[in-house]
């Protein structure tokens, strides 16, 4: 069974294996646990039977205008059940009061999100090692 | 003179007139300044002389893996003097420790986001209420 909070209450580093997958160099669960509690939402599936998280979804909102969706991954292993569809239906529950919702992807994954109404824009990005980043200001 | 802030400190929605040029919904300014401070960071640009904000950027973060840059405006008297580079440039400093920093924009200004060290991407968007 898979249950679904919105609440990181009781979650330890240890619950959070597997994720990043194909990221040069992934953020340890330490670190994944920061960046979800650092965020405005978060919506997590758990295994009932293991007490894993088994996938998430975050966002970022100013509570005016814009929500944003940083990430969202589902493992390997829980993947094609809709675990992921049911997050973000959940997230976009949560940021329903909200004009704008924004997220970056793949073409790959476009029609996914096209699913919940959302429609194709570009965008830019910067993205940097994760070590690097998180280890402090490059001068 | 412009004088560049990092804080709403003595902002009031009177200073924030004039934004969302082109927008068919624009803001009023105490929403506008609702918005700023529901923000992870806001940097202003401000007129010196009369204490008005000339132009903003705001960005969202997780503090930790990812940031996302909500909104750049210059108020369109104050355009064409680098205020908004220097605004961009302010806020990438403040988000130097963060991994990924993301924004949708038109293709136009592309290049203005590229002088960052930015490359393109693409992403989907939810409008609720055209801007």
């Amino acid at each position: 069974m898979i249950e679904y909070t919105g609440s990181l209450a009781g979650i330890e580093p240890g619950q959070l294996r597997g994720f990043f997958v194909d990221w040069p160099r992934p953020p340890s669960p330490e670190t994944h646990l920061r960046l979800l509690a650092g965020s405005d939402h978060v919506v997590l599936a758990i295994d009932s039977d293991t007490r894993h998280v088994v996938g998430y979804v975050t966002a970022l909102t100013d509570g005016v205008l814009t929500g944003f969706i940083p990430l969202l991954e589902v493992i390997p292993a829980y993947q094609r059940q809709g675990i992921g569809r049911a997050l973000m239906e959940r997230m976009h529950e949560r940021l329903g009061h909200l004009p704008n919702v924004d997220l970056l992807c793949g073409p790959d994954v476009m029609p996914f999100y096209e699913r919940f109404g959302m429609r194709h824009v570009d965008g830019m990005v910067i993205r940097r090692p994760m070590g690097e980043a998180i280890t402090g200001r490059q001068e | 003179m412009i004088r560049y802030a990092d804080s709403l400190a003595g902002i009031a929605a009177s200073h924030l007139e004039g934004f969302f040029v082109g927008w068919q919904h624009p803001f009023p300014p105490e929403t506008h300044l609702r918005m700023l401070a529901g923000s992870d960071l806001a940097q202003i640009a401000i007129d010196g002389e009369t204490g008005r904000v000339v132009g903003f950027v705001a960005a969202l973060t997780d503090g930790v893996q990812g940031a996302f840059i909500t909104l750049l405006e210059v108020l369109p008297a104050w355009q064409n003097q680098g205020i908004g580079q220097a605004l961009m440039a302010q806020m990438l400093e403040r988000l130097s420790h963060i991994q990924t920093i993301e924004l949708m924009c038109d293709s136009e200004l592309v290049p203005f986001y590229e002088r960052f060290g930015m490359t393109t991407a693409t992403g989907m968007v939810l409008r609720r209420r055209e801007p």
